[in-house]
């Protein structure tokens, strides 16, 4: 027994020894300033010799890997911004705040903390449940959130404060079941597979059902928990309500199990299956393997984009994960990065403590209402809001396929 | 203050009384995660009050405490014989319910939650407030003749009946406590967030408040106290790329301690070398004072 406590805390001290080697801690560099102002320097010269951009991410948790794609975008942005010198000449840095997996409490934390730094802008945070908990404290704070993932519903709340890359997701998804309902006719019943813990999500699941309302079809909700076991009964449920088709609006590994399930019952025509932006993820590909040909998904996105920026964060993507990227978490922080360099040096921010307030004003002004080159090209920002077209692709060989551009106002 | 330091000390405190919440069920050896759920309840039902009534924030604390403490008698009755493993399930299945319910009334914002719950000035104060008066009432507990009672539950049950200790009326009595406690965390919570939705009141609570006690110690109410601002305070404490480790920590410190530890780092034991200890550096520093003299 003795032998066994101290093997125990060998063990203990072993793998703490380790951490402390290998995870390379050290202490944040203080925010740099310098101490006295030259004399010759213009009003509007950068104050800090590196920009320290305060990120929530998810870093711990189930969704941990959603976390290590936004630092693996990031990163690109970072290497390149800095090789190109940086904005305004002075080098960026992201610093990583973990905001856990759905976890208000340490939302709440890592916001706090990152305020109490004192920023120009907050990138993140990152989901739904972060968003919703610590989104408040920024606002009250005058500091702009970057929370590009916040859907309809949040951005609509927490406005003129945040910025989204998805928020016009409503129109975009009642774009797409238009243009499904379009190609494949005579459908009666529907049936949804909806997520009811995301509260984007369940947004879009609406906007979905009133395009189907308006076409008079009509639809039966299932509800797929994020902890399921087995989807079997699922799609035994969905079977027997003789749909003629299945919209999927719910987290990539249950598509993908459901897709098999309903295979395995005898369901043959993926035509009708509509599967939701978020879908096009490795878990999707490496699960439904062999089942998803023929299904249309419908996104805002291309990631077949020949745009070669893309091309590159792809190819390195492929590289380290085995499969091309598809899923908007890993550009999401590339893109906000070049967003905040486009902002910057347009207005000519110096990130001066002195002119801290007017600098926030600033570019709260500006973001809401912009356009910047992102990774797929030119696009523009309304209201807080990313106008994003809605692409419907065709599921071929396990990959996305053709894709057709469908417009806005074919739902309206 | 500044804001990281606000909400560590709300939520710290907030975890400590969780934590007691815990600790105190587990006396009589039930591991009762109904808390939580109960906490759901508090939450939701002020900022109901607050936001949809227009009330002012202490009628709708006590409205909110008052129903959440009565809800908290319903598993209290069906759970009251339950040994440890099947209230733990039970409990945390009340958890799920509480999540689900919650996420399908469309009163509630469905699974948007509720947001806009307005600052209630002094927080921090009326949260540590509390967290005195249960502390004390915990400690009276623990040194009265009921915590003596809970001792012998804890070691035998059929040993305790013998003595006469209703086990079923103690159980229920201690979970409606722990009950009110949770609607008061819950309420204290949603206007420290000052939004709510389902997932708020889940799993991360948890592990989190799980951890806190078996590393702090089960045994007593301090251990709890001691390694709840610790182990919160971890990602604030150690540097950017050791703090993302945290989980790693809390499951290593988790595996130690039980190996090394099992009743957690602040046990009876430890507690009462340390007050001999105390007695000891007092008893020494009179008699030089003595000798001074």
């Amino acid at each position: 027994m003795k032998a066994l406590k101290v093997i125990s805390i060998i063990f203990v001290f072993m793998f703490a020894a380790l951490f402390l080697c290998f995870a390379g801690g050290g202490k944040e560099k203080p925010a740099p300033a310098p101490a006295v102002e030259e004399k010759a320097k213009p009003a509007d010269a950068v104050y800090v010799n590196e920009w320290v951009f305060p990120s929530s991410n998810i870093i711990t948790g189930v969704s941990a890997y959603h976390g290590m794609l936004n630092e693996f975008g990031a990163d690109m942005a970072i290497e390149e911004i800095n090789r190109a010198g940086g904005i305004r000449g002075v080098p960026i840095r992201v610093r990583w705040y973990d905001e856990g997996t759905q976890d208000s409490a340490r939302a709440v934390a890592s916001m706090s903390e990152m305020l109490d730094k004192k920023p120009l802008l907050v990138m993140g945070p990152c989901s739904d449940v972060s968003v919703r908990a610590a989104v408040p404290l920024a606002v009250e704070e005058g500091v702009y959130s970057m929370c590009t993932l916040a859907g309809y519903p949040m951005a609509r709340e927490f406005t003129p404060m945040t910025l989204s890359f998805v928020a016009n997701d409503r129109d975009q998804s009642r774009a797409a079941v238009y243009k499904w309902v379009e190609i494949v006719p005579g459908m009666k019943k529907v049936v949804h597979f909806t997520a009811p813990q995301s509260g984007t999500w369940m947004s879009i699941a609406e906007a979905e059902n009133s395009a189907l309302q308006d076409h008079g079809i009509e639809f039966v909700d299932i509800a797929v928990p994020y902890d399921t076991v087995n989807y079997g009964p699922i799609a035994v449920r969905a079977l027997g309500e003789n749909p003629d088709g299945m919209i999927f609006t719910s987290h990539p590994e249950g598509i993908a199990k459901i897709i098999v399930e309903l295979h395995k019952r005898g369901w043959t025509d993926n035509s009708k299956l509509l599967l939701s932006q978020a879908a096009p993820v490795p878990e999707l590909w490496q699960i439904g393997k062999g089942y998803l040909d023929g299904c249309y998904v419908w996104m805002w996105f291309d990631p077949n984009s020949d745009n070669p920026r893309w091309q590159k964060l792809s190819m390195r993507h492929e590289e380290s994960f085995g499969a091309p990227a598809s899923f908007m978490m890993v550009w999401k922080g590339y893109d906000e990065l070049y967003l905040i360099k486009k902002c910057f040096e347009d207005l000519k921010i110096t990130g001066d403590p002195a002119k801290r307030k007017e600098e926030m004003i600033a570019i709260k002004n500006y973001m809401n209402n912009c356009s910047f080159d992102s990774i797929f090209g030119p696009v523009k920002i309304v209201d807080g809001v990313r106008q994003n077209p809605t692409l419907l692709f065709t599921i071929e060989n396990n990959r996305l396929g053709e894709k057709l551009v469908v417009p806005l106002d074919i739902a309206m | 203050m500044s804001l990281g330091l606000y909400y560590y000390l709300q939520l710290t405190a907030l975890f400590i009384m969780l934590g007691w919440n815990l600790y105190w069920v587990y006396r009589i050896g039930q591991l009762n995660n109904a808390p939580i759920a109960i906490m759901a309840i508090g939450a939701y039902l002020s900022a109901y009050a607050v936001l949809k009534w227009g009330w002012p924030f202490p009628l709708a604390f006590a409205f909110a405490v008052i129903c959440g403490t009565v809800f908290a008698l319903i598993p209290a009755l069906a759970l009251g014989r339950a040994p440890a493993f099947s209230m733990v399930i039970a409990t945390i299945a009340l958890i799920f319910i509480m999540q689900t319910l919650f996420r399908n009334l469309p009163w509630f914002g469905g699974s948007l939650g509720l947001f806009g719950i307005p600052r209630i000035k002094s927080l921090l104060w009326i949260t540590y407030g509390f967290l005195i008066f249960f502390g004390i009432i915990i400690y009276r507990f623990d040194h009265s003749r009921f915590g003596r009672a809970a001792d012998v539950v804890f070691e035998d049950r059929d040993v305790a009946g013998t003595l006469g200790v209703n086990f079923y009326l103690f159980s229920v009595c201690l979970q409606v406590m722990t009950g009110l406690i949770g609607a008061v965390v819950g309420v204290l919570y949603a206007f420290t967030i000052r939004t709510v939705i389902p997932v708020y009141f889940g799993f991360p609570f948890l592990l989190a408040i799980t951890t806190f006690i078996f590393v702090g110690g089960y045994t007593t109410m301090w251990g709890v106290v001691v390694f709840t601002p610790i182990l919160w305070g971890i990602p604030l404490i150690l540097p950017e790329n050791l703090a993302v480790f945290r989980n790693f920590i809390y499951g290593a410190l988790l595996m130690g301690t039980l190996i090394l530890r099992s009743e957690g780092v602040i046990d009876r034991r430890f507690l009462k070398q340390l007050s001999m200890n105390v007695r000891l550096i007092f008893k020494k520093l009179l008699q030089t004072k003595e000798v001074r003299g």
